[in-house]
């Protein structure tokens, strides 16, 4: 297994005066699986599009079984054994499972599709991959995470030799992962070389061998897993020592205090039914769910996106369910949206308006304050340490870390005092995740309420006072966070129906 | 949302049973005329002024005669394909006879021939379709009919001048009158052509035109306006000044004959708009009773209105208008 | 949407220089002869006849930003026109009144729009092509497919307000832009709109009344081309039911030349003005030149393409 299966050699690629590999150079091992990693921005990705063959280097090559390859396309990469996972879903929803998998190159003969071919071809991938649903399924009809599998099945559906996954988990709840990293042990017994892409360090030391570290366009190390601890890997990543965490300095919620949200009861079917809740000031209760367990769109029914078909909602002194985001945001809510591309950002509108737009809105001002704004918007960068050329920036040039404070910023400039967050870190680097969980911290030791829905496991025992466990709609359990533990919270998270009491 | 859409569909019902409320109070007049002879008359479309005379005059005719019917239907606005689907239309109803103003004469020859031999007799007004089977034409011959605003221009202007023409593309009649004026103004060699302008249809265009050329051209001799667009409003010539520039222009519909009397135009060429329908309904009926006509084109001639006998004109003009209401 | 004046509606102004500039050389008269092109008078008549259009287009604009598009202004006009003409020469109605009814009739229709896209959720493409042909068949109904002389029944050289006739429409369409610009970037509310045409489920999120902010664009553009009607039988003096024939599309490509996107989020009303004025020019300028009458469809046309490809290749270089 010393032979390489993939060689970067000093390769280069630049967009416009921006390098995003500069001088790259490690081997990946036939056999191995070999992890990627480093903060948003550090190259990973345009690396992964070079392997892939949608982009070409600027300089320096790169060789598959030690001969120099040149890919014309996506195409010409797959034909020769290299497969990708995009971390993008680049499904179409229109379409059914199996011709997502099949998209591009399907089975054809005389120009005839053989879709019966398909079919049962998906049906066998679908069936290694322990996903239950038909291949006739539309794909715009799955969870998120199911459409991640589809792209991990199309990825398999050709017989490659080597296998590069973006971020295939995030999305996915750790079940799910079990099955996908069953899926890619029994890849790597059948001689498949996995390269993978994650910001969840746990994954990587359970899954790869090898830990290739890049910052800034740079190759930093590649580290053996037996030799390496994670703390080792993140000062890497990130350059410097992360700050020891700051050892909840405030005391938590007061026992006595007057709970700030209170939900009894509520309500939206097949959502979710009789959901009764509440935070109380200083605390930061986690909201765990499997994905479809209803965790999302209770935060956006408290929020005022949805009327709920029955309960109440007490936010402060306000006992009527809020009639919309802005109706809420006048309450003292917030709501920190999961998907911040679709939901969060204005990408035609620049950082300012981004940050203040919510605020304004809530207000009901009637007039756009441009000097004011601007400068406020200059102080909002500078205290959630948003990394960006300056307020007149469109978002599309922010990292996914930072685009994702720039959403966060936006609702803290409300004060609320009830902050409804809904995966705040999904898809950001260790260091921006890091800055958000001390940013909740800050809010909750200021008296804020926190209601923070997450998949994320350790994040949730991290952060977590209470951890309130989501099933199917229904809410399963809660369990004090200095009690919680993994093997509790999943159980209460996947406990067949009736098994919990 | 259902409520919504409830609304709509009610809505919607309530319109359908309104048109056919319509259509059934129609057939039943039909019927209840007994022997009352059906005439379809369609006009290019309805959208032009000058044929809301020629509806006055065949239901007029219609009046006079007293056992005819006129149906009056045509495409809203100057849709060839829309007014040949009207025209089927007819065929199928089976209509006692069709008296039509063809947008394109050879588009529709097909149709009219249908329609003669299905039995139905077809008369061609204002716009011809020489080439089909129909029983007569009755209206000016457009080349001709330029030909005379050619020679009035010449007249006036003693043969000298610059010349500039409105017109729109597409339209045969305009086309033919076109070709009459240049027949004439090229044959002078001290009048010269020196553009002719596309308005497309659009009177406000045409206006637009008129004001830019005489911006562009300011020693013009006169315009000629092949088809009535100019002289629809009072507003049109403004940047015209009159002492330099003439105005020649096709159609006498008011208010043009008050811009005579203003002293904005100097010349009007008019069809018998109200001959056009009662002519062909006459036409339809004698037809019917047996009478063919006596040569299949019938020249109506045209009027040339000016300064010197507008009055006369408008005189005239009332009466006709009055013998609507017998 | 920084300024008031923001670079992207300067590069429309430039166009619309360089426009001038090359008609001003290639129109240059021989010897001591005034400028055919160059001179105030046509200045005036560019602005009178552009404004039809301008006024129409500031609502266009306004739809194509919120991330919708109208089809309907050009039958808006027309009716407006009608409405106008047959109160005030056929029922007698004064100027006032008919004015005041035409327009509430325009409203009527862009609060139809509204209802189809908000609460039946219709896309404007759709809903604003129903509208088209309900406001246009209304025109004909009302008409019977008649003209109607509205300039018989306005007193000679009438000047309203000491106004000269042919200054209202120009001047309509400055105020109107002016006030409209204002509106957009300086009021909440206009940022509201660039927001959901932006991203629509952000500014729901967000708290923008997205509802609130569609039917306040479909029905500020339907009340506009009223307007714009109301001013086309005043200046013009006619009404009739095939007048604006096809003007949506004229209108709609003013807007994205002057720098609109048609998937939203993008644009300015000041921009749709200047569009206007750039066709307006053309139309002008071109039967200008011997022959060229026949070619200005086609003009029109690769004028269209050219902008809007320059455009997208200067937003593609700076980004």
């Amino acid at each position: 297994m010393s032979s390489a299966a993939v060689s970067f050699r000093d390769v280069r690629k630049s967009f416009g005066g921006v390098r995003a590999l500069d001088g790259v150079s490690f081997d990946v091992a036939a056999g191995d699986a070999h992890a990627l990693v480093g903060e948003n921005g550090a190259g990973k990705s345009t690396l992964l599009k070079i392997l892939s063959g949608s982009l070409r280097p600027d300089n320096g090559e790169l060789a598959i079984d030690g001969r120099p390859a040149s890919f014309a396309g996506p195409r010409d990469a797959l034909t020769q054994g290299i497969g990708i996972v995009h971390q993008e879903m680049l499904a179409f929803p229109d379409l059914s499972v199996s011709a997502n998998i099949f998209a591009g190159r399907e089975l054809t003969r005389w120009g005839m599709l053989r879709e019966r071919e398909m079919r049962d071809r998906t049906r066998a991938l679908l069936e290694r991959l322990h996903v239950p649903f038909s291949p006739d399924t539309l794909a715009g009809a799955l969870p998120a995470a199911y459409r991640q599998l589809v792209q991990v099945a199309r990825a398999l559906a050709f017989d490659c030799r080597v296998l590069a996954l973006d971020e295939p988990t995030t999305s996915l709840t750790d079940a799910e992962v079990d099955d996908l990293f069953a899926v890619l042990n029994d890849l790597r017994q059948r001689g498949v070389t996995l390269i993978y892409v994650s910001h969840r360090l746990p994954e990587l030391f359970e899954l790869c061998e090898r830990i290739t570290v890049l910052r800034d366009g740079h190759h930093v190390g590649t580290f053996d897993r037996a030799a390496t601890r994670s703390d080792q890997i993140v000062r890497a990543m990130v350059g410097r020592d992360l700050p020891p965490r700051v050892a909840d300095s405030s005391a938590g919620p007061r026992a006595s205090d007057q709970p700030l949200l209170e939900i009894a009861g509520l309500t939206r079917r097949p959502a979710f039914e009789q959901v009764s809740l509440s935070v109380r000031p200083g605390e930061i209760v986690c909201l765990f769910g499997l994905v479809g367990s209803g965790r999302s769109e209770l935060l956006e029914t408290l929020f005022g996106l949805y009327t709920p078909e029955a309960g109440s909602v007490r936010v402060l002194d306000r006992t009527s369910v809020p009639a919309s985001p802005r109706d809420a945001a006048r309450a003292g809510m917030a709501l920190v949206p999961e998907d911040r591309q679709n939901q969060g950002l204005f990408f035609n509108l620049d950082l300012r308006h981004n940050l203040v737009l919510s605020r304004e809105m809530a207000r009901g001002s009637l007039c756009v304050r441009d000097r004011l704004e601007r400068s406020e918007a200059q102080e909002m960068l500078r205290t959630w340490n948003v990394k960006a050329p300056g307020v007149e920036a469109y978002p599309d040039s922010l990292s996914g870390g930072n685009q994702q404070k720039v959403v966060l910023a936006r609702w803290l400039a409300l004060g609320p005092r009830v902050l409804l967050m809904d995966e705040p870190t999904k898809g950001v680097d260790v260091g921006a995740k890091f800055e958000i969980h001390s940013i909740i911290r800050r809010q909750a030791a200021a008296g804020s309420a926190c209601l923070i829905a997450s998949s994320d496991l350790p994040e949730v025992l991290e952060l977590a006072h209470r951890v309130v466990v989501m099933r199917e709609g229904r809410i399963r359990g809660e369990i004090a966070g200095e009690h919680a533990d993994e093997e509790r919270v999943m159980r209460l998270a996947t406990a067949e129906p009736g098994a919990a009491a | 949302m259902r409520m919504v859409r409830g609304a709509l569909v009610g809505l919607v019902l309530v319109g359908l049973v309104a048109c056919g409320g319509g259509q059934r109070a129609t057939s039943e007049s039909g019927a209840g005329g007994g022997t009352k002879l059906r005439f379809a008359v369609i006009p290019k479309s309805l959208d032009l002024p000058v044929f809301n005379y020629a509806k006055v005059g065949a239901e007029r005719a219609a009046a006079e005669l007293g056992n005819v019917e006129v149906i009056w239907r045509g495409p809203e606005v100057a849709d060839q394909l829309r007014q040949k689907e009207i025209l089927e239309s007819f065929i199928t109803q089976r209509v006692d006879g069709i008296a039509i103003s063809c947008l394109n004469g050879d588009f529709l020859t097909d149709t009219i021939n249908r329609a003669v031999d299905a039995g139905i007799p077809v008369v061609t007004w204002d716009a011809d379709a020489p080439k089909s089977k129909r029983a007569a034409y009755w209206g000016v011959d457009d080349v001709a009919a330029g030909r005379i605003m050619g020679e009035e221009a010449v007249k006036m202007l003693n043969g000298k001048g610059k010349i500039a023409i409105i017109t729109s593309l597409g339209a045969v009649n305009l086309q033919r009158r076109l070709q009459g004026v240049r027949e004439v103004i090229d044959k002078q060699p001290g009048m010269t052509v020196v553009e002719t302008y596309d308005i497309k249809e659009d009177s406000v265009r045409a206006s637009e035109i008129i004001a830019s050329g005489t911006n562009r051209y300011p020693d013009l001799a006169a315009w000629i306006s092949v088809g009535g667009w100019p002289v629809f409003t009072r507003n049109a010539l403004d940047a015209v000044d009159p002492s330099k520039t003439k105005f020649i222009c096709f159609d006498t519909i008011p208010p043009a004959p008050e811009l005579i009397r203003a002293g904005k135009v100097q010349i009007l060429i008019g069809q018998k708009y109200f001959g056009w329908g009662s002519e062909s309904v006459k036409l339809l009926a004698n037809i019917k009773a047996g009478k063919m006509p006596p040569s299949s084109i019938i020249d109506s001639g045209v009027d040339i209105v000016t300064a010197a006998n507008v009055d006369e004109y408008l005189e005239r003009w009332k009466k006709m208008e009055k013998g609507e209401q017998p | 949407m920084k300024r008031l004046w923001q670079t992207r509606e300067l590069s429309t102004v430039l166009i619309l220089a360089l426009e001038v500039l090359f008609f001003a050389w290639y129109l240059a008269p021989e010897g001591g002869r005034s400028h055919p092109f160059l001179n105030g008078p046509n200045a005036l008549l560019i602005l009178k006849y552009s404004s039809i259009y301008g006024i129409a287009a500031i609502g266009a604009a306004m739809v194509i930003i919120s991330g919708g598009v109208d089809l309907a202004p050009g039958a808006v006009i027309a009716l407006a026109s009608v409405v106008l003409g047959g109160l005030f020469v056929e029922s007698g109605w004064s100027l006032g009144a008919s004015v005041s009814a035409a327009i509430l009739v325009g409203l009527s229709c862009g609060v139809l729009t509204a209802v189809l896209v908000v609460l039946v959720g219709l896309p404007p493409f759709i809903a604003t092509l129903g509208v088209m042909g309900i406001a246009r068949g209304s025109a004909f109904i009302l008409t019977e497919g008649r003209f109607i002389d509205v300039s018989g029944s306005l007193p000679r050289g009438w000047q309203p307000f000491g106004v000269p006739i042919d200054w209202i429409a120009p001047g309509a369409m400055i105020g109107l832009a002016i006030v409209f610009q204002i509106l957009m970037v300086r009021f909440q509310w206009g940022r509201g709109i660039y927001a959901v045409g932006g991203n629509e489920t952000a500014a729901r999120f967000s708290g923008v009344g997205v509802g609130a902010v569609k039917t306040s664009v479909y029905v500020i553009a339907a009340l506009l081309a009223a307007v714009s009607g109301v001013v086309l039988a005043i200046v013009q003096g006619q009404g009739k039911a095939d007048l604006a024939m096809g003007y949506e599309l004229d209108i709609i490509a003013s807007a994205v030349v002057g720098g609109a996107s048609l998937s939203g989020g993008r644009g300015s009303v000041i921009g749709a003005v200047l569009g206007t004025l750039i066709f307006g020019v053309l139309r002008n300028a071109l039967p200008q030149i011997p022959g060229a009458t026949f070619y200005d469809r086609l003009i029109v046309g690769l004028v269209v393409i050219v902008i809007v490809v320059m455009d997208q290749l200067l937003v593609r270089r700076g980004r």
